[in-house]
């Protein structure tokens, strides 16, 4: 192969987007974990702690969340929820608005589908972490359980001082492997306009010619990147969830 | 009303690809998963007996396959499916533009590697559940490695590792959509398709509908797992291990 090239990676002009792309992917990662993390919760809670119609009601959405490909939910928002409006208010609530406009002037980046994409794979993540919660929750021993609403304790006080902290346990490494997946998940924005790692990636190479440098450069991305949250997860579990009898 | 009439009418075509494009549609996103599943279960059964060999052997041959396996391991989980897709295409094809169905060989080598990285862990993590004694009644039987190996440990580990392997190949159903951006004309793809020319009034039925197509074959497959389970000869305890003698 002549003449391979890794200097590419630093040239100015792609290293701008280069960066860019790395804190989309950063943001859109933190924001739809954290979005997961609530909505998982809730929906968990629901579908673990709630009365029969609460309960199927929990489990149809934690089965929409997890069976239907995080693609087809990002689409979903991106593409369908916006033909819901007529095409003139389409464009001017979603696309033309000031905070819109503003922020693609300051940033490059068109909220909406930021947003579509952020909400997919919160939506997606939610699915599968409910159901990592609800095993993290039925795994508490029934004594324990009952000696706290014995005790008369309130369900905050419930949730705060018997559920998360023994829960967390079966249920910790189970989320973050998922929250790690989501984060691999933020590669989707390359079907979207929403310039991520990898998008800002396919643009490099397709304006320098330069494939195999570039995807090189986002492979060793996501394998550092992979090795870290992995390797934090790790500590974390040591840290956090010795055992605690 | 129209929408459904609309929806009913191109059925076929979700289902079996746009004429043209045929086999496409359901039908090809479970013959990817039906090659590619057997496919990465060939790579990661020696795979993972090879990491197993290098936990429990001093060899320095042994160490050093079983470090280069699990690093080859990391490197493709660390990577998001769609990198993965790229990578591979301009590998077999040396372009990143124009990809049709003829890529299709390249997401099924994609595809492959993506499950077996995923696949070596499950099935790593079954062959580490094999108790001792039952392998030391093995070889006190006298019965050879290698017999030891296909008559009882790979036997045992593949019961254990069964839940979590039905899962995997249900996230790899899904995870077919992901080949759209190769232009594979799989279910996703053709739905898109579909949309894009002309229908677009349609988006959100359509959607639904793709929902429900993707979730359909998931479910099914989440319940023969089940089934499976539940068989008396297969259930995942050990203790339904054959009897030696």
């Amino acid at each position: 192969m002549v003449g391979l090239d890794f200097s590419v990676w630093l040239r100015p002009e792609y290293l701008s987007l280069l960066v860019r792309g790395v804190a989309v992917t950063l943001v859109v990662a933190g924001l739809s974990s954290v979005l997961a993390i609530g909505l998982g919760l809730a929906l968990g809670l629901a579908r673990t702690y709630g009365g029969p119609l609460l309960r199927r009601l929990a489990g149809a959405a934690i089965a929409a969340g997890r069976n239907v490909p995080a693609l087809v939910h990002v689409f979903f928002w991106a593409f369908a929820v916006p033909r819901l409006l007529p095409p003139d208010l389409r464009r001017e609530w979603l696309f033309t608005n000031p905070l819109a406009t503003d922020f693609q002037a300051m940033t490059g980046v068109q909220i909406f589908y930021a947003v579509a994409l952020t909400l997919g794979l919160a939506i997606n993540t939610a699915g599968y972490l409910a159901e990592i919660f609800r095993a993290g929750w039925e795994s508490i021993p029934r004594p324990v359980l009952d000696a706290a609403r014995a005790t008369g304790l309130g369900r905050r006080a419930l949730f705060t001082s018997i559920l998360w902290p023994l829960g967390l346990p079966v249920a910790g490494p189970a989320a973050g492997n998922r929250l790690i997946h989501n984060f691999k998940n933020t590669a989707l924005a390359a079907f979207l306009p929403v310039p991520d790692f990898l998008s800002a990636v396919t643009t490099a190479l397709s304006d320098s010619f330069r494939a195999i440098e570039f995807l090189t450069l986002a492979a060793v991305f996501y394998i550092v990147a992979g090795l870290i949250l992995s390797r934090a997860l790790g500590a974390w579990e040591k840290r956090r969830l010795v055992w605690q009898t | 009303m129209a929408d459904l009439i609309f929806l009913w009418s191109q059925v076929p075509n979700l289902l079996f690809g746009l004429p043209a494009q045929r086999p496409g549609g359901l039908l090809l996103s479970l013959l990817l998963l039906a090659a590619s599943f057997p496919a990465g279960m060939l790579l990661a059964v020696p795979a993972a007996v090879i990491r197993r060999r290098g936990e429990t052997s001093r060899g320095l041959l042994a160490l050093i396959a079983a470090r280069v396996v699990e690093s080859i391991t990391t490197v493709i989980r660390a990577l998001p499916l769609v990198l993965l897709l790229l990578l591979v295409a301009l590998l077999s094809s040396g372009r990143l533009a124009g990809l049709g169905p003829r890529e299709i060989p390249a997401a099924w080598i994609a595809l492959t590697l993506f499950t077996a990285a995923y696949q070596i862990e499950i099935l790593l993590g079954g062959l580490r559940a094999v108790p001792r004694d039952v392998i030391e009644a093995a070889q006190a039987a006298g019965l050879r490695p290698l017999a030891v190996l296909f008559e009882v440990r790979l036997p045992i580990a593949g019961r254990a590792a069964l839940p979590a392997l039905t899962g995997q190949a249900i996230s790899l159903f899904k995870d077919t959509s992901v080949v759209l951006i190769l232009g594979i004309p799989e279910l996703f793809t053709t739905a898109n398709h579909i949309l894009n020319s002309g229908w677009e009034q349609y988006f959100v039925g359509m959607y639904l509908a793709l929902g429900a197509l993707y979730f359909v074959p998931a479910w099914a497959i989440g319940r023969f797992a089940g089934w499976l389970e539940r068989r008396p000869r297969l259930a995942g305890s050990v203790s339904s291990a054959p009897a030696l003698g």
